[in-house]
């Protein structure tokens, strides 16, 4: 995982080179991080792939008023994460769970087997879908390798402790409603 | 049982934390963003960077700017220092002279006017000045007043007409010169008779002889 400065743009330093930013690094580097936490909370991967074009959109869009921009995941993050909350108010991620969770389930495994375990995972996914709201934003983002707890706080702003915290509580909470 | 839940929650999280964008999606972002037009700067940005920017342009202007600026300040200087010099007629009277015929003017008794009201009011008797505002009058010019001055006023002037003097004029003369009432009466004859007369009669009665010694025994 990367330190938290080593993303920031080189162009928005006061040395920087070039004057415009290099879209096609950006698309480069961060598409695979957006992508995958479009998918969690959309669970359609055409939906995720329109999340990803929309913020480079929006990037491109606002690239003058980039310069006070000092990290740019936490900062793309943001801008995916919000494009994904919106858009999932259009659609109804839990009617693609079936999809999802066969998509999930590893095509190694016996019919028999694979349908027990696209069971086991859309009862995830749904208990997951039934945390509260911060609970659910925090274990989602925490899946996300390439996030520290920091930056997560600051795509959240919440502070570090908060987040562990809430990542407590949301581990706690999944687990007695899978009990149940 | 909590454990096979726990791995179930690892499990899709894993699954989540490994998906893969779908292929050529970086391609099809690149081509979107081609084909999205480009946003012209924000004309505040757009002067922003032609006056931060290292380029020739932005030293000419920063240039520019600071003359600019260098001349408003050096004119509002000037302004003040000659609004400040036309305001005290004392020192210098040419300027007063020469001044809008519509202003008012403050003349200093003492010559003192730089005096704030700040200082006077701190110290009322520091300052002693006494300060005269005239209205706002229109004054003639120099020029104007030459112009318009009557050949007459150049003539050499001659003493007035002696006047008669009136009954009341002439009666507080003769009073003022003949305070004497026996002097006054003197012209009138019946007055001066009667005046004698009241004198005599005073005189006898003073000098009236006494009672004889038939009248005491009576």
């Amino acid at each position: 995982m990367n330190a938290i400065g080593e993303q920031s743009l080189p162009w928005f330093s006061a040395e920087g080179v070039s004057e415009e930013p290099d879209l096609a690094a950006l698309v480069r580097d961060h598409s695979g991080l957006l992508y995958r936490i479009a998918l969690s909370l959309l669970r359609n991967h055409a939906e995720a792939e329109d999340v990803v074009q929309d913020a480079f959109v929006r990037v491109l869009q606002n690239q003058q008023t980039l310069s006070g921009v000092i990290e740019i995941r936490p900062w793309l993050v943001r801008i995916a994460w919000n494009l994904a909350l919106d858009r999932r108010r259009r659609i109804r991620p839990e009617q693609m769970d079936e999809f999802f969770a066969a998509s999930l389930v590893s095509a190694d495994l016996p019919a028999d087997q694979a349908l027990a375990e696209a069971g086991r995972i859309r009862n995830v996914l749904d208990a997951i879908d039934r945390l509260p709201k911060h609970e659910r934003q925090v274990l989602l983002l925490s899946a996300m390798d390439e996030l520290s707890t920091t930056q997560i706080g600051a795509v959240l702003g919440k502070s570090e402790s908060s987040v562990r915290s809430l990542l407590f509580r949301a581990r706690m909470h999944l687990r007695e409603r899978l009990k149940d | 049982m909590s454990t096979e839940h726990d791995k179930s929650v690892d499990k899709v999280l894993e699954a989540l934390r490994r998906a893969t964008p779908p292929e050529g999606m970086e391609q099809r972002i690149t081509q979107r963003l081609a084909q999205s037009p480009s946003p012209a700067p924000h004309p505040a940005r757009r002067w922003l960077n032609l006056l931060t920017g290292s380029g020739f342009a932005g030293a000419w202007w920063r240039g520019a700017v600071t003359g600019a600026a260098v001349g408003l300040l050096a004119a509002g200087l000037f302004f003040f220092a000659t609004h400040r010099t036309s305001s005290i007629p004392a020192r210098v009277p040419e300027s007063a002279a020469n001044q809008s015929p519509t202003t008012p003017t403050v003349i200093s008794a003492t010559g003192s006017v730089s005096a704030s009201a700040g200082e006077a009011q701190a110290h009322p008797c520091a300052h002693q000045a006494v300060f005269h505002v005239q209205p706002a009058t229109p004054r003639p010019t120099g020029q104007r007043l030459i112009a318009e001055t009557p050949i007459d006023s150049a003539a050499p002037s001659h003493p007035a007409p002696a006047m008669p003097l009136t009954a009341e004029e002439r009666g507080l003369l003769q009073l003022a010169h003949t305070p004497d009432p026996k002097a006054l009466a003197a012209p009138n004859p019946e007055a001066q008779a009667m005046l004698e007369a009241q004198e005599a009669a005073e005189f006898q009665k003073f000098f009236s002889p006494p009672p004889g010694p038939d009248r005491q025994r009576k």
